[in-house]
C-alpha cells in the first residue's frame, strides 16, 4: 500500500473518489424542471452537475495514472513545520469551533498569541508551555484592560454628546471611532515601548513571547476597533458581557 | 455622458473614498513589496471591508490595493533581487543591477514613473475600448452568454498552471462549488445531506467571499509554513541615493513605454494570460528597440533603466487591460480582477452591458478610482522610498497569524449581524484554504476554480435557457454564429497552450542532448 502511494498522488484518487460520490448524490437527487415547464424543453437540473463529475472524475482518473510524485519534494515540510501546520489547523479548528461561546476578543487574543508565539520560535516546543500559559494570560488581561477603557470611553462620549454636555460633533459616532483609534494607538505604543525596555535581548523565548502578547493586543484591539465600531459587524461577545 | 460622468465624481467625490483608497495604496504596496503575498489576496483580504463601504468606494479601495501590489513587487525586485510576485520578474535583473551600482533610487524612481504610465494609459484603451465591447454583448442571448462563459473558464483552464487537465479538473471543481445551494430555476435544494443543512446558511450556496479569503488568504498561510524556519530578514541596501531618473533619459524611452504599454493592455485584456506573460513580452521588445537605437538606449539586462521601465510599463498597464473583458463582458483577464468581479457582483452590479446601460454613473466612478488610484498609488511609492528596506524586514512568520486573523474576521464580517452565519463563513474559508493549500502543492492552479466559481451560475442559467428556448435542442450552440466563433475561440485556447508545451519540452530535449 505505502509503495502505492509512493508512486501515485493522493489528490487525484481523492477527487476521483469524490467525483463518483458526487455523481451518484446528484443521480439520487433527481432532476428538477423550470417552473412552468409543460411544453418541456429544459434540460433539468440534474445535467450539469452530472457533466462536471464526469469532467471530475475523467480529469482525475488521467491525473492518477499520469501524475507521478516527484521523487524529492521541494515543498514537503519537515518535522517542526509540520508541529507548526498542525498547531495552525487545530487552533483555527476550535477557534470558529468556541467563538461564539467564548466571544471575539478572548479567542482572538489568544489564537493570535499561540500562532505569533510559535511561528516566532519556529516549531512547537513543549519546554515553552510556561510561555504559552502566561503570555496568553497576559495578552488576555492586557486587551480585556484597553477594550475596557475604550468601552468605557466611548459610552461615556455617545452619553454625552446625546445629552449635549460635550459638542456634537465629539459625540458623532465617526468622532468617537477616531478618539478610540487615537486611545488604542496610544497604548500599543506605550505596549512596545515597554516591550523595548524589558526584552533587550531579541531572539530569546521570552523576548519572543514579549512580542507575540504585543502584536496579539494590537491586532486584537484594532480589528475590533474597525469591524464592530466603524462598520458595526455584530462579532460576538461571549463571555465578554460589559 | 456629461451628467454620467459628474453623477460618478460625485460618487468619489468625498473624504471616505479618497481615504480609504490611500489606505488601499500603501496596504497594496506593502503587500506587492513583501514576498508570499499577492495582489489577489490582498483584494481578497480587503473584500470584507469594501462589501461595508459604498460601491465607488469599496471598488476604489480594492483597485487601489491592486495597482498597488502591481507595482510594489518591484521595490524587492530591485532592492533584494527577489520579484514580489511574478509580475515583478523581469523587473529583478536589471534593478538588483542597478542597486548594486548604487542607483537603488534611479531604479525605484524609474519604476514609479514607468507603473504609472502603465496605469494610466491602459486606463485611457480601458475607457475607450469597454463601451463598444460591452456594446457587442447586446447581439448576445443565452447560447452566445453558454458559450462566452465557456471560454472564461476554458482559456483560464488551459494557460493557468503547466498542465491543461489540472486546469480543467479545477474549472469543473469551481462549477461544482458554484451549483451548491439552491436550484437556480426550480428553487429546489442542492447540496449534500440537505436533511442537515436545510437549516443553515450553506442552503444558499458557498458564500463566494469567504471561499476566496480561503483559497486565497489561508491557503497562503498554510504554504508558507515551509519558509518559516527559513532566514527571513533580507537586509536591503539603505543607501538609495538620487530618486528621479534624468528627464531625458525618460523621454528618450518612450518607444519602449509605448510598445510595453500595448503588450501589457493587450496581454492583460486576453483573459488567463497575466502581467507574468506580459513582462517578459515587453522586454524583449524593450532589447529590440534599444538594438535599433544606434546606442541611443542601454541595452536592457545590463543594470539600466530601460530593462527596468520595459517590464514595470506593461505590468501595471496589465491591470486596466484585464478590466476591459472584466467589467466589459464579465469575463476576467487574471485571478486578481476574477476577485475584483466576485466583488462587483457581492455588490449586486453584474459586468457587461447592463452595468454600462443601467449603472453607467458607477461605470464612470470606476474609471476615475482607476486613476486616482494610479496616482495615489505614484505618490506613496515615492513618498516612502527610504521607508522600504525596513518594510522588507518585517518577516513573513509574523504577518502569517495577522493573515488568518484577518481572513477568519473577514469572511466572518461579509454577514454583518447575523453571528451564525459569520461562524458558517470561518468555517468555509477554513475548508477552502486547507483545499486551496493541498491543490497549491501538488501544482493545480486556483484560478479555473474562481471562475468556475464566478461563471458557474451564469452558464447553467443560460444553458437551461438557451436549450429550453430551442426546445430542448442541445445542438443550438453550433447554429448560432457568434456561439461558433467563441467555440473555435475555446478549441484554440486548448490547442496553442498544449503544442506550445509540447514545442518546449522538444527544445529542452534538444538542448539536453547536445
Amino acid at each position: 500500500m505505502k509503495s502505492f502511494f509512493r508512486t501515485h498522488k493522493k489528490l487525484p484518487l481523492v477527487s476521483l473518489v469524490l467525483s463518483v460520490f458526487y455523481f451518484i448524490y446528484v443521480i439520487s437527487m433527481g432532476n428538477t424542471k423550470m417552473a412552468g415547464d409543460e411544453i418541456g424543453g429544459d434540460p433539468g437540473g440534474m445535467v450539469l452537475p452530472m457533466v462536471m463529475a464526469c469532467v471530475l472524475f475523467a480529469c482525475s482518473l488521467y491525473l492518477f495514472l499520469t501524475d507521478k510524485p516527484k521523487t524529492q519534494n521541494p515543498v514537503a515540510l519537515g518535522k517542526e513545520e509540520r508541529s507548526l501546520f498542525m498547531l495552525t489547523l487545530i487552533s483555527s479548528i476550535l477557534y470558529i469551533l468556541v467563538i461564539r461561546c467564548l466571544g471575539f476578543i478572548p479567542c482572538t487574543a489568544i489564537l493570535l498569541f499561540m500562532l505569533c508565539f510559535s511561528n516566532l520560535r519556529g516549531s512547537v516546543r513543549y519546554e515553552d508551555w510556561v510561555f504559552y500559559l502566561s503570555g496568553a494570560f497576559v495578552s488576555l488581561a492586557l486587551e480585556l484592560a484597553i477594550y475596557s477603557v475604550c468601552r468605557s470611553l466611548t459610552r461615556a462620549l455617545l452619553m454625552a454628546g446625546r445629552k449635549g454636555s460635550i459638542p456634537s460633533v465629539f459625540g458623532s459616532s465617526a468622532m468617537v471611532v477616531f478618539i478610540v483609534l487615537v486611545v488604542t494607538t496610544a497604548f500599543v505604543v506605550l505596549l512596545s515601548v515597554l516591550y523595548h525596555r524589558l526584552c533587550k535581548e531579541k531572539e530569546t523565548t521570552f523576548s519572543s513571547c514579549g512580542l507575540s502578547v504585543l502584536l496579539s493586543v494590537a491586532t486584537t484591539q484594532y480589528l475590533y476597533v474597525i469591524f464592530k465600531q466603524l462598520f458595526l459587524v455584530e462579532l460576538v461577545k461571549g463571555l465578554i458581557t460589559w | 455622458m456629461q451628467q454620467y460622468l459628474i453623477e460618478g465624481f460625485q460618487q468619489i467625490a468625498n473624504i471616505q473614498t479618497v481615504l480609504w483608497m490611500a489606505i488601499g495604496s500603501v496596504l497594496g504596496i506593502i503587500l506587492g513589496a513583501l514576498p508570499g503575498l499577492t495582489a489577489t489576496m490582498g483584494i481578497a483580504l480587503m473584500m470584507p471591508i469594501s462589501f461595508q463601504l459604498p460601491s465607488a468606494t469599496g471598488i476604489g479601495l480594492l483597485l487601489a490595493v491592486y495597482c498597488g501590489a502591481v507595482s510594489g513587487a518591484s521595490i524587492p525586485a530591485i532592492l533584494l533581487g527577489i520579484p514580489g510576485n511574478p509580475n515583478a520578474i523581469a523587473t529583478t535583473e536589471d534593478g538588483y543591477l542597478m542597486t548594486r551600482k548604487g542607483k537603488a533610487g534611479e531604479a525605484l524612481g524609474g519604476a514609479v514613473i514607468a507603473s504609472f504610465i502603465g496605469g494610466v494609459g491602459s486606463l485611457l484603451c480601458l475607457v475607450l475600448f469597454s463601451p463598444l465591447i460591452a456594446k457587442l454583448t447586446l447581439a448576445f442571448g443565452p447560447a452566445e452568454k453558454t458559450t462566452l462563459a465557456l471560454v472564461g473558464l476554458l482559456i483560464i483552464a488551459s494557460v493557468s498552471g503547466d498542465n491543461l487537465v489540472k486546469g480543467i479538473m479545477m474549472g469543473a471543481f469551481g462549477m461544482i462549488l458554484a451549483f451548491f445551494g439552491t436550484d437556480p430555476y426550480s428553487g429546489q435544494l442542492r447540496i449534500p445531506f440537505s436533511h442537515l443543512l436545510a437549516h443553515t446558511p450553506l442552503a444558499k450556496g458557498l458564500d463566494l467571499t469567504s471561499t476566496l479569503i480561503g483559497l486565497f488568504g489561508i491557503s497562503q498561510v498554510f504554504a508558507e509554513m515551509k519558509n518559516i524556519n527559513k532566514p527571513q530578514t533580507q537586509k536591503a541596501d539603505a543607501n538609495i541615493g538620487r530618486i528621479f531618473p534624468p528627464f531625458k533619459k525618460i523621454l528618450s524611452m518612450w518607444k519602449i513605454a509605448l510598445s510595453s504599454l500595448g503588450i501589457g493592455t493587450l496581454i492583460g485584456a486576453i483573459p488567463g494570460t497575466g502581467a507574468s506573460i506580459a513582462v517578459f513580452m515587453a522586454r524583449n521588445a524593450a532589447e529590440n528597440i534599444a538594438a535599433g537605437s544606434k546606442g541611443k538606449l542601454d541595452m536592457p539586462g545590463t543594470g539600466c533603466l530601460e530593462g527596468v521601465f520595459a517590464p514595470e510599463v506593461a505590468n501595471n498597464a496589465v491591470t486596466g487591460g484585464a478590466l476591459i473583458p472584466a467589467l466589459a463582458l464579465g469575463i476576467p483577464g487574471d485571478s486578481a480582477t476574477a476577485v475584483l468581479i466576485g466583488a462587483l457582483m457581492i455588490k449586486g452590479v453584474t459586468p457587461g452591458f447592463q452595468l454600462f446601460t443601467q449603472n453607467m454613473s458607477l461605470v464612470y466612478a470606476i474609471f476615475m478610482t482607476l486613476l486616482l488610484s494610479n496616482v495615489f498609488m505614484a505618490l506613496f511609492q515615492l513618498a516612502g522610498v527610504h521607508l522600504y528596506p525596513k518594510i522588507l524586514s518585517v518577516p513573513t512568520r509574523i504577518l502569517m497569524p495577522m493573515v488568518l486573523i484577518l481572513s477568519f474576521i473577514g469572511s466572518y464580517a461579509i454577514a454583518g449581524q447575523a453571528t451564525i452565519a459569520g461562524v458558517y463563513n470561518m468555517g468555509v474559508a477554513l475548508v477552502m484554504g486547507i483545499i486551496g493549500y493541498y491543490l497549491k502543492k501538488d501544482g493545480y492552479p486556483i484560478s479555473p476554480i474562481v471562475l468556475g466559481l464566478i461563471l458557474g451560475g451564469m452558464f447553467e442559467e443560460n444553458f437551461r435557457r438557451a436549450v429550453k428556448l430551442a426546445g430542448g435542442n442541445y445542438f443550438v450552440f453550433f447554429t448560432k454564429p457568434i456561439c461558433l466563433i467563441f467555440i473555435a475561440v475555446s478549441i484554440v485556447s486548448l490547442v496553442v497552450p498544449v503544442m506550445n508545451r509540447k514545442k518546449k519540452a522538444k527544445a529542452k530535449e534538444k538542448n539536453r542532448c547536445k
